[in-house]
């Protein structure tokens, strides 16, 4: 994993912000454990989340190219992760995220962050960007139904785009390549 | 973690892969393997490139590096000679040399062996990296099992990435770059009535988890897997373990893990694999 900024405790809520391999995956977990919790994140839903970020960073490096990047950072009372890879995009059929069978080998990921996060998933045949979401609001329930009154019924505002500022991001360019907007993916 | 970190803490059963890119080689880390056997009272064999290099290099070392060289603890043997058969890598006869070997190994009074096998060179280019693999995932039910720690040397550019991504990913630990840096590794033991699973399993060294879980299912009888200190796994990876659980049948299966993992298990299919059970604990 590249590209770290201070630790969560020094940083804050600053966002994280970073790059992974497929031998990277455990700084991964290490910074966004860590990053939740500092950021208020109740203990019971920290597994769940580092896992969520796990499975998708992980199909990043299996299907996207072999690695990615991610942002992490707090919006109002949420805590959001994008991951983005350079790969060729999630099959159609990949992306009805019922659980495979035992046999098969993969295709977990997507429904595993399913059940701790809110997904929304923007992809095209020049890469992925996967953001998921989760409430820093104990009332909530585990799989954090955030307020945001601008998504519609398909998860996002009609022609919105993941990569677009809205409250509580950091202003300044993270210097993360944006990918082409795509057409935003129901969740 | 980096090199001296991993040496460190190294454990009878340590199954580690040690990419010669970013670290020095067989040679530099030659002494204070040395030292980890010296302090555990194992036997310590190199299996070197180039072995009268080696041996001059360990004669420059401290007494008690020299003195174990003399005195037997520590051989260094040629990796040609043990890795190589016209040109292809002897996979039956190696696996089958670690029992005998560690017979021996008791008898001359040592715990456990230490083994150090540099396939770095560049004579080594024309064994298939399919087979080094096939050895390597098959080694680790021998680690997990006997005392012995395998530290194996490649270059990683001898492969394309995708053999070297195999390669890697049967070893339970690979060595990571700097000392500070962290990397996914697990330790499998057999214990009496199946195997003990510590540390993160992910697509780093999933394929070595499938390996040592074939202790679990040759198991007779009830079988336990403890997996207590197990921190983190992947979904893949308990799926792995799901399915060496069905693959038992009606023999019965107890996970015991942490609550997080068992409620993951639960997910995965858990309750529709006939005879497991799941007990949560967590690691003391």
């Amino acid at each position: 994993m590249t590209d770290h900024p201070d630790s969560p405790e020094s940083a804050g809520s600053r966002p994280l912000t970073a790059t992974f391999g497929r031998d990277g995956l455990a700084a991964v977990r290490r910074s966004v454990s860590a990053y939740a919790r500092h950021n208020g994140l109740r203990e019971e839903a920290v597994d769940g989340f580092v896992l969520a970020v796990n499975e998708i960073a992980s199909n990043a490096i299996a299907h996207g190219g072999g690695g990615g990047s991610l942002r992490l950072w707090v919006d109002g009372r949420s805590l959001r992760c994008r991951v983005s890879d350079h790969g060729p995009g999630v099959p159609t059929d990949r992306l009805d995220c019922g659980l495979p069978p035992l046999s098969a080998s993969c295709g977990r990921g997507l429904w595993l962050a399913h059940q701790f996060c809110q997904v929304e998933i923007q992809t095209t045949g020049s890469g992925t960007t996967i953001e998921l979401t989760i409430s820093l609001n104990s009332a909530d329930c585990p799989c954090g139904v955030t307020t945001r009154p601008t998504l519609g019924p398909s998860g996002a505002s009609p022609g919105a785009s993941l990569d677009a500022p809205r409250d509580g991001d950091d202003p300044v360019d993270d210097g993360l390549d944006q990918l082409p907007t795509g057409q935003p993916v129901s969740t | 973690m980096g090199v001296s970190t991993a040496l460190d803490q190294l454990q009878l059963g340590d199954h580690v892969c040690l990419p010669v890119d970013r670290h020095a080689g067989q040679q530099a880390i030659a002494s204070a393997y040395v030292d980890v056997g010296l302090r555990g009272g194992h036997k310590v064999v190199f299996f070197a490139d180039d072995p009268a290099a080696l041996r001059r290099h360990l004669h420059t070392q401290r007494p008690s590096t020299r003195r174990a060289l003399d005195n037997g603890q520590v051989e260094v043997h040629s990796a040609a000679d043990k890795y190589l058969v016209d040109g292809a890598l002897p996979v039956e006869r190696l696996l089958a040399d670690v029992e005998p070997t560690l017979e021996a190994v008791h008898r001359e009074g040592y715990r456990g062996l230490l083994l150090s096998g540099d396939l770095s060179g560049t004579r080594f280019r024309s064994i298939d990296g399919d087979a080094l693999t096939h050895y390597e995932t098959r080694f680790n039910e021998h680690a997990a099992t006997h005392d012995i720690i395998g530290l194996c040397h490649y270059d990683p550019c001898a492969f394309t990435p995708q053999t070297w991504r195999r390669l890697a990913a049967a070893h339970p630990q690979t060595v990571a770059e700097r000392d500070g840096d962290q990397a996914t590794g697990f330790r499998c033991r057999r214990t009496p009535r199946g195997i003990r699973i510590t540390g993160e399993v992910d697509v780093a060294n999933r394929a070595a988890l499938t390996a040592v879980l074939e202790i679990a299912i040759g198991v007779t009888g009830e079988c336990q897997v403890d997996a207590s200190g197990l921190a983190f796994a992947d979904g893949s990876s308990l799926a792995c373990l799901l399915r060496a659980a069905a693959v038992r049948g009606e023999r019965p299966t107890t996970i015991t893990c942490n609550r997080h993992i068992a409620e993951m298990l639960e997910m995965l299919g858990a309750p529709t694999v006939p005879a497991l059970r799941v007990l949560v604990a967590e690691y003391a």
